[in-house]
C-alpha cells in the first residue's frame, strides 16, 4: 500500500505533536481558516475546480475541498491562497490526508 | 493589490479561466458571479492584461466595466483630448457674450412715473444707437445720460452698465403749478357734473358740501372774502372740489344669428372644357342657395389643353341659431367697456381715477344691450375761462 510521507502513523503523531507542525510547514496539506460563517481563508490549494454562487470546489494535494453556501464570492485570489466570502453553510474537507483513518 | 480594473467575462467555466490566469501570475481583488455564466473580476492592470489576453485566446467575451488608476486617467484624458480646446472656445464665447449689452432696461421713478410713458425714452435710446448686442466699449453712460437729459422732459437721467445690462433710470419732470394773480378776482366752477365727495377751499368761500350734486358751470368756490363786518372784497378763489361722476358706454348685439347649413342634397355637373369653349356633358340641378366645388381633370396631356371639369353643388339653407348667452354677455361687456373707455379719454377730465366699474345688461326684442359704467373721481374745480375755452 502506498504511504504518504507527510502523514505519519497515528501512534507516532499522538506521541510527537511537533510532527504536525512539520506537515504544516511543508505546505503539503491545505489549510482552511473560517471566521464565523461569512469568511473562509483557504491556503495551499492547487486549483479552483469549480466556482458558483452556491459551491466553490478547490483542488488540494490531499483531495477536493468543497464549500457550500449562498452568495459565495472569491476575494484576494492569489496562487495558493484565497478567501471565500458569503453565507457558508457547509465545508467538506479533503479526507485523503493524514486525518483519515489509516487503512489496514 | 489595487482595484484599477473591473472586468466582466462570460464563459462556461469561470473556474478554469481563473485557474489559467492564476497560473500566469495574475491576482484578483475579488471575483463574483453576476449571472449563471457571467463573472466579474476586480484586479490590477497586470492581472487585467493577463485575463483579457486569455479571454482573447479562448474567444471568451470580455469587457472592461471600469478602468481606474493611472491607466484609467490616461485613457480618460485621451478620450477627452479636445476638452482644453472646448474650454478655450467656451471661454472665448463667454468673453464675447459678456463684452456686449444684451438687455436695455428703462426705469422711471418720481411723482409722474406712472403717467409718463417709456416709449419716448426708449425711442431716444434707440436713436442714440444703443440696441441689444452693442459692445460695451461703444457706450458712454455719462454721455447717454446727458443726451437723455437734454430731451427736457426728465429732471434726472442716470445710465449705468450692470454686467450685460444697461439700466437707464429717469425721473420725469414735475410740471410747475399754475401761476395766478392773487389780486385778480375769480370763481372756481364745476368742470363736469357729479356728486361732491369732498371739498376744501384755500381761498374764497366754499359753496358746496360733500353729498351735493353739482352741474357743469355751477360755482363751487366763490372768489370773495370778508373785508369788514359787512363788506366783502373780491379775491382769487383757490381750492379743490373732488366729485364722483360716471361715464357710460353702450353696446348692442342680436340675440340670434343666421347660419348657412347644408341640407344634404347634392348634384353633380360635368363638362368638357378648353380655354376657349365649354361643352356640358352632365347638367346637374341648381339650387337657390348652394356651394360649388369644382375639380379639373386634364385629359389632353401637357400640350393639348382639354380638361373635364366636375362641379359638385351642395344645397344650403339659412337657419336662425340662438347665440350663446354667456359668450354674448362677455362680448357685449368688452364692447361696452371699450366704448366707455373711449368716451372717458375724449371727454373725461385729466388726472381722474377710476374707482369702480360694472356692467348692466338689458334685453330688447331681438337684441341684448350692455351698459358699462366707469365711476371716476376728479377735481372738478376749474376757472370759468377754462370751462368756456373747452
Amino acid at each position: 500500500m502506498k504511504k504518504h510521507w507527510g502523514t505519519p502513523p497515528r501512534h507516532i503523531r499522538a506521541e510527537s505533536p511537533a510532527l504536525e507542525w512539520a506537515r504544516d510547514m511543508t505546505g503539503r496539506c491545505a489549510r482552511a481558516t473560517a471566521i464565523g460563517n461569512r469568511s473562509l481563508l483557504v491556503e495551499n490549494h492547487t486549483a479552483i475546480a469549480d466556482f458558483s454562487d452556491a459551491c466553490v470546489r478547490l483542488d488540494t494535494r490531499t483531495g477536493p475541498l468543497c464549500v457550500f453556501g449562498s452568495g459565495l464570492s472569491l476575494r484576494d485570489v492569489r496562487p495558493g491562497a484565497l478567501i471565500i466570502r458569503g453565507s457558508i453553510h457547509r465545508v467538506e474537507l479533503p479526507c485523503k490526508g493524514g486525518d483519515a483513518p489509516d487503512e489496514p | 493589490m489595487n482595484r484599477d480594473y473591473t472586468i466582466q467575462a462570460t464563459c462556461l467555466m469561470p473556474a478554469r479561466l481563473i485557474h489559467r490566469a492564476l497560473e500566469q501570475g495574475a491576482c484578483f481583488e475579488s471575483i463574483r458571479l453576476s449571472g449563471k455564466r457571467r463573472m466579474v473580476a476586480v484586479c490590477d492592470a497586470q492581472s487585467a492584461r493577463i485575463l483579457l489576453s486569455l479571454c482573447e485566446r479562448y474567444s471568451v467575451p470580455a469587457k472592461v466595466l471600469r478602468r481606474g488608476g493611472r491607466s484609467g486617467m490616461l485613457a480618460f484624458l485621451r478620450e477627452r483630448r479636445t476638452l482644453p480646446l472646448g474650454i478655450a472656445v467656451f471661454l472665448m464665447l463667454c468673453a464675447a457674450f459678456l463684452s456686449r449689452i444684451w438687455w436695455v432696461d428703462v426705469a422711471l421713478s418720481g411723482e409722474n412715473a406712472q403717467s409718463e410713458g417709456l416709449a419716448m425714452l426708449r425711442s431716444a435710446i434707440h436713436d442714440a444707437g444703443i440696441a441689444p448686442g452693442i459692445g460695451k466699449r461703444g457706450i458712454d453712460p455719462g454721455l447717454l445720460a446727458q443726451r437723455l437729459t437734454a430731451l427736457g422732459r426728465y429732471s434726472y437721467v442716470g445710465a449705468r452698465i450692470q454686467g450685460v445690462r444697461l439700466l437707464v433710470e429717469a425721473v420725469p419732470e414735475v410740471s410747475a403749478p399754475a401761476v395766478y394773480d392773487v389780486d385778480a378776482a375769480r370763481d372756481l366752477v364745476a368742470g363736469m357734473d357729479g356728486i361732491v365727495v369732498w371739498a376744501v377751499a384755500r381761498a374764497g368761500q366754499l359753496c358746496v358740501k360733500p353729498g351735493d350734486a353739482v352741474r357743469r358751470g355751477q360755482v363751487l368756490i366763490r372768489g370773495e372774502e370778508l373785508a369788514t363786518k359787512d363788506e366783502t372784497r373780491p379775491i382769487a378763489a383757490l381750492g379743490e372740489v373732488v366729485v364722483r361722476a360716471w361715464v357710460t358706454g353702450r353696446a348692442s348685439l342680436p340675440l340670434s344669428r343666421t347660419e348657412r347649413r347644408p341640407t344634404g342634397r347634392v348634384s353633380f355637373a360635368t363638362s368638357l372644357t378648353t380655354p376657349w369653349q365649354k361643352w356640358p356633358i352632365v347638367e346637374g340641378d341648381a339650387f337657390d342657395q348652394q356651394t360649388e366645388d369644382a375639380k379639373r381633370l386634364p385629359i389632353g396631356g401637357l400640350f393639348i389643353p382639354v380638361e373635364i371639369e366636375r362641379v359638385v353643388r351642395r344645397e344650403m339653407a339659412s337657419a336662425t341659431v340662438a347665440a350663446d348667452r354667456t359668450a354674448l354677455e362677455a362680448r357685449l361687456a368688452a364692447l361696452a367697456f371699450a366704448d366707455a373707455a373711449m368716451r372717458l379719454c375724449l371727454n373725461g377730465p385729466e388726472g381722474c381715477g377710476i374707482t369702480d366699474s360694472w356692467v348692466n345688461y338689458e334685453q330688447t326684442p331681438g337684441a341684448m344691450r350692455a351698459i358699462a359704467i366707469y365711476e371716476i373721481q376728479s377735481n372738478a374745480a376749474v376757472e370759468r375761462e377754462v370751462l368756456q375755452g373747452g
